[in-house]
């Protein structure tokens, strides 16, 4: 049987500048990737400025700098699907129903996640529903 | 100047908000429930009319597909009935027919506490389903002669929208303000002659000059059924004319009640957006072209009685029936009032001259057309870009953003794989 392998850094790396060559990459001892470049949410949406960082094998984060603070929906304390609100960390994929691994393209996954987080963000933002589904964790509980 | 893709997303925004705009399907087959009641109480073999074979048959926005929901929730959805007779007692004026309705609807123990004060053409019931509250209709009903022959013409008529004979369909109405012929005048011939399936028909002409692709678009074969079926598949036109009956009613609902009598009627508004369609595929190049040629299908004659030029815009099935007759009313606002109207829509919709994103466009759209529709169009819209990622069908371009389902292929454009969002709160 076949496992897939995970996929190594120049080939993040490769996948990274060929699918969205308006970013800038910078590689840390061989095994840390930080990706920095700017997404729009939809046509008549927002551009952002956007950070993803990934060490071999571990879970990329991805962090919205720009606007920073990202504004919120009135009433609203916190912004919807983040692993830390201050730090704008977006949470795009539910780890235990395992929809992303290093066997898995960063940037034909988690890129396109980003930028559908800030479609839904940015709706969430006008109406104060989020739109985009997913899951939510009670505070007390620890994430994955 | 807005891009293919930007184009692409704010044409789904409007569409969206004018079916969000549009009756639902349950209020859609209340409406025909009601209509039909009414219709088999006007038509009971003991009824002096069941002689004349009388046919109930609702006319105007409903069958053009042009209806709209009541500014206030609570309020009224109008509903346009004919009751259509085949002839008559030689000796019947126009007031026995309209008395001969009255009478019948008065007879029937609900519907007569339901009847508001006469019309001058119709009679008006203030309909109410008992145990639900939420189904309000105002009912026009309007007494009729055919002298052509009624079934066998009416839905050929109306389907074969080559032939541009409109003149079959006339019915023969009363006018309890043409004195003294609603009293004495027997010949249906010499009766107001209306049309207002013939209006139907030219609509449905006009809205059908679409020169976009036609699948799944608008029947109007079945719109004319007794019993048409829930659509939402409209064409351009149809749209355009619900959004800009909905920008008025925005508009006027703060004026004072004197005022808010003087506001632009549908009547002249779906008449003019008709004229000034010219078959483009999209709803927002209708809406603009619209909104900039309306004005010039008003015509300018001249009025004897008064002396002096007044605005006309012609029945286009009748050409000497002027639908602006009463913007020439001594102190009247009406012909003012419009003008204002269609000054606020071309400012309304001068965002998209500019610069604009999503937030300027909510904003801009919940002003005009108001807060509710436009908010659950948009969560509408994102749950649906939701779903075709559960899908696998949604896209993604690296530099314009989330797509939705499109279909052209282009190395920038990706799909984007099935995921679940996460995280605390």
């Amino acid at each position: 049987m076949n496992k897939l392998k995970s996929l190594t850094i120049p080939q993040q790396v490769f996948y990274l500048n060929k699918l969205y060559p308006d970013g800038s990459i910078q590689t840390f001892k061989g095994n840390i990737i930080t990706w920095k470049g700017k997404l729009k949410s939809s046509p008549i949406g927002d551009l952002y400025d956007i950070k993803l960082t990934y060490k071999y094998k571990s879970s990329p984060n991805v962090y919205v700098t720009k606007p920073k603070p990202l504004p919120l929906f009135k009433n609203a304390k916190k912004l919807p699907h983040v692993y830390d609100h201050k730090e704008q960390q977006l949470c795009l994929y539910y780890p235990k129903y395992r929809e992303w691994d290093s066997t898995q393209i960063i940037a034909k996954t988690i890129l396109p996640w980003t930028i559908e987080w800030l479609y839904h963000y940015e709706n969430w933002f006008l109406t104060g529903k989020w739109n985009g589904g997913g899951m939510h964790v009670n505070i007390k509980n620890k994430l994955i | 100047m807005l891009q293919p893709y930007q184009r692409y997303e704010v044409n789904e925004i409007i569409e969206t908000l004018a079916k969000n705009l549009d009756i639902s399907e349950s209020q859609h087959n209340a409406a025909i429930k009601s209509y039909q009641a009414v219709g088999n109480w006007l038509t009971k073999d003991d009824s002096e009319l069941s002689q004349y074979n009388p046919t109930i048959a609702p006319q105007g926005s409903f069958i053009i597909g042009t209806i709209i929901q009541p500014i206030d929730p609570e309020g009224d959805i109008d509903l346009d009935i004919v009751c259509e007779l085949k002839g008559k007692k030689i000796h019947w004026t126009q007031k026995d027919l309209k008395d001969l309705v009255g009478n019948q609807l008065i007879k029937h123990k609900t519907y007569n506490s339901l009847l508001d004060e006469e019309g001058r053409r119709c009679w008006t019931l203030k309909y109410r389903e008992n145990s639900d509250s939420s189904e309000k209709y105002h009912m026009d009903i309007l007494p009729a002669i055919n002298t052509h022959g009624h079934s066998v013409i009416l839905s050929k008529q109306l389907t074969n929208l080559e032939s541009t004979d409109y003149k079959e369909l006339l019915i023969s109405i009363t006018d309890k303000e043409k004195l003294p012929e609603y009293y004495i005048e027997t010949n249906p011939l010499n009766w107001l002659q209306s049309n207002p399936f013939g209006y139907a028909k030219w609509f449905m002409v006009m809205a059908n000059k679409y020169s976009g692709v036609k699948t799944k678009m608008f029947s109007f074969r079945n719109a004319v059924k007794p019993t048409p079926d829930y659509q939402t598949n409209k064409l351009p036109l149809q749209r355009v004319v619900q959004l800009l009956k909905r920008h008025r009613d925005i508009m006027f609902q703060d004026y004072n009640s004197e005022d808010k009598k003087e506001k632009p009627i549908s009547c002249i508004i779906t008449t003019l957006a008709a004229k000034a369609y010219s078959g483009e595929d999209n709803i927002l190049d209708a809406l603009y072209n619209v909104i900039y040629r309306m004005e010039n299908f008003i015509e300018s004659k001249y009025d004897y009685d008064l002396g002096r030029e007044i605005s006309w815009i012609s029945n286009p099935v009748n050409e000497n029936e002027n639908f602006a007759d009463r913007w020439a009313l001594p102190n009247s606002k009406r012909e003012k009032f419009f003008h204002e109207w269609v000054d606020k829509l071309k400012n309304d919709l001068d965002i998209f001259k500019k610069d604009f994103n999503r937030k300027d466009l909510h904003k801009r759209l919940k002003t005009s057309f108001g807060v509710d529709p436009v908010d659950r169009t948009f969560s509408q819209i994102a749950t649906l870009r939701m779903e075709q990622t559960k899908n696998g069908v949604n896209k993604i371009d690296r530099e314009l953003g989330l797509l939705g389902t499109v279909s052209t292929t282009s190395n920038t454009i990706s799909n984007v794989k099935p995921h679940t969002f996460f995280g605390n709160e």
